[in-house]
């Protein structure tokens, strides 16, 4: 599975655990409209060092860069260059 | 699926278009700023007149935006803190120190992101600061410098968080004028040692951008501020009704069920003259009322000013009573509060240590956010006890904070740990009122009351949870 279709997948099911069924699209705010809050970007960070091979030691941890699934994608593959 | 109609006892303004376009006029921006100013008199803010004009300089010329705000809060700074606090010259001496430290700290940590004072920027600000405090409270004579450095302290304690958030932002590209940046510490639109809403990253990022988004943003924070004046009537209604305070339904509520505060229960029941055991609960499950009332009046009016500035924040307190999980609360009660110990406590030791260990390391960050910066937070907060109790006196009398605020981080972090595993939401009443009842009985511990100690505290609880027989 891709990357950002793996990333969606976990954001959305930790959005309907938050009882938000609202649709979402790649580009969407989601950290500052407060859809998702800062623990559960941390889920995300377990989950693309778990799932993604994504090394955070070597970046400088920014939580805005979690803000939609592009940015996370964009982290993962900057990460990976 | 949304339902069709809902009733609402403010109606939602942002989503007419006649409104949000009436707004953008001259005409509409001079008049919301008027009414906003006029309904925070009504509250009795004692700035109305500051928080109206800034505001409306903001409307009318929102490409300075920044600058009215550093003006603002410059004003505030000058007139309603320092004026208000018996102007000396100790006093604005220590002010500009402070300010010229803070300005020293934030520009070198931009020149030079990789020093390594500047590598772990909070862990070294903290402490320095509590290095000062220490020094300063065992300082063995008095005089001028003194009482200025023991101000210093302070302002420190004020403005530490602030400087902490102007430290993270330390690789941001972009940025305000350093001197712009200062002035938007404890900002005119009200915060505690809180920052309100985070620091100067965040605010760039939820700014209004246009005149559609600054008018939407605007109607949102008068929303809200009317919402926190409907919450102040209700207060003062519980009040009167709950407790018998006097005030403004005096005439029209003769009676009220009496319930003590619950200081006054603690104490009656340590003096072996208790209450009833139900008028107890009573009391707690008042004073858990009370607190969740006052919180969401304070952050409702700081971020309605806010919004009103043109920065669309999240407000602090969001339907708490809809909390699902312990976490949930903590989240939905004290957003700000919760974010300063997760951007200054969880995240470094989350991304420190345990990294191989998913749930212990979730749980460690957690303990780390909720017990020990908590605890620090409101130590630092209460800095300027240290003068009157001396310092020593007022770690020992924290004892009682520390056990609640250490019980806390565990029922958050296993709160964090069981909803993770759960791919669908808690719901249920069961759940809920589990939740409320928590933290209606863990708030009798976050007094700060230092005559009494743990033991005073637990065998109340004990008492109100076993019935004992006297």
């Amino acid at each position: 599975m891709q990357k950002r279709e793996k990333l969606r997948r976990f954001v959305g099911d930790i959005l309907v655990r938050k009882g938000d069924n609202k649709p979402f699209a790649d580009e969407d705010s989601l950290l500052l409209t407060g859809r998702i809050d800062s623990l559960n970007v941390l889920e995300i960070v377990t989950f693309m060092e778990k799932e993604l091979q994504f090394n955070l030691s070597e970046q400088a941890f920014d939580p805005s860069c979690y803000d939609s699934i592009d940015s996370m994608v964009e982290l993962t593959e900057r990460s990976n260059t | 699926m949304e339902p069709a109609f809902r009733p609402r006892i403010i109606p939602r303004l942002e989503t007419r278009p006649w409104l949000v376009r009436w707004v953008q006029t001259r005409l509409g921006k001079v008049a919301l700023a008027a009414v906003f100013g006029g309904i925070l008199m009504l509250n009795q803010e004692p700035r109305a007149l500051l928080i109206a004009i800034a505001l409306l300089a903001i409307s009318l010329w929102p490409q300075h935006r920044r600058l009215w705000v550093a003006l603002a809060t410059c004003y505030s700074l000058l007139v309603y803190t320092l004026g208000a606090n018996g102007a000396s010259n100790p006093l604005y001496l220590a002010a500009i120190l402070f300010f010229m430290f803070a300005g020293i700290c934030t520009g070198q940590a931009q020149l030079r992101p990789n020093a390594w004072i500047f590598r772990r920027p909070v862990r070294n600000l903290l402490v320095f600061y509590c290095a000062l405090v220490v020094i300063v409270s065992s300082l063995p004579f008095n005089g001028f410098a003194v009482a200025t450095l023991s101000l210093f302290v302070l302002f420190g304690g004020k403005y530490i968080w602030f400087l902490g958030y102007a430290l993270l932002d330390r690789r941001r590209k972009g940025q305000q004028p350093l001197l712009v940046r200062l002035f938007h510490f404890q900002p005119f639109w009200g915060s505690t040692n809180v920052p309100y809403p985070k620091g100067e990253s965040y605010l760039a990022r939820i700014e209004a951008r246009t005149d559609q988004d600054m008018a939407v943003t605007q109607l949102k924070g008068f929303k809200l501020v009317l919402w926190a004046s409907v919450l102040k009537v209700v207060l003062a209604l519980f009040d009167q009704l709950v407790h018998g305070t006097p005030g403004c339904f005096t005439r029209w509520l003769p009676g009220s069920f009496a319930v003590p505060d619950l200081q006054v229960v603690i104490a009656a029941y340590l003096a072996r003259q208790p209450f009833p055991r139900g008028l107890c609960w009573l009391s707690v499950l008042a004073n858990f009322c009370s607190i969740l009332l006052r919180i969401s009046i304070m952050g409702h009016f700081i971020i309605g000013i806010c919004r009103m500035a043109g920065f669309n924040a999240l407000r602090n307190t969001y339907n708490p009573l809809a909390s699902t999980t312990i976490a949930d609360f903590y989240n939905r009660v004290y957003y700000y509060f919760k974010e300063l110990l997760v951007d200054f406590f969880f995240y470094p030791t989350y991304l420190r240590y345990f990294k191989d260990r998913p749930r212990l390391r979730l749980f460690f960050a957690t303990l780390a956010a909720a017990g020990f910066g908590n605890l620090l937070y409101h130590i630092l907060a209460s800095i300027g006890m240290v003068s009157q109790i001396g310092l020593w006196r007022l770690i020992v009398g924290f004892h009682v904070y520390a056990i609640y605020a250490m019980i806390l981080g565990l029922a958050i972090g296993i709160s964090q740990i069981r909803s993770m595993g759960c791919a669908q939401a808690r719901s249920g009443l069961v759940g809920t009122l589990g939740v409320l009842l928590f933290y209606s009985l863990i708030m009798v511990l976050d007094s700060h009351n230092f005559n009494w100690s743990i033991a005073d505290y637990g065998s109340f609880l004990l008492n109100l949870l076993v019935p004992f027989p006297r």
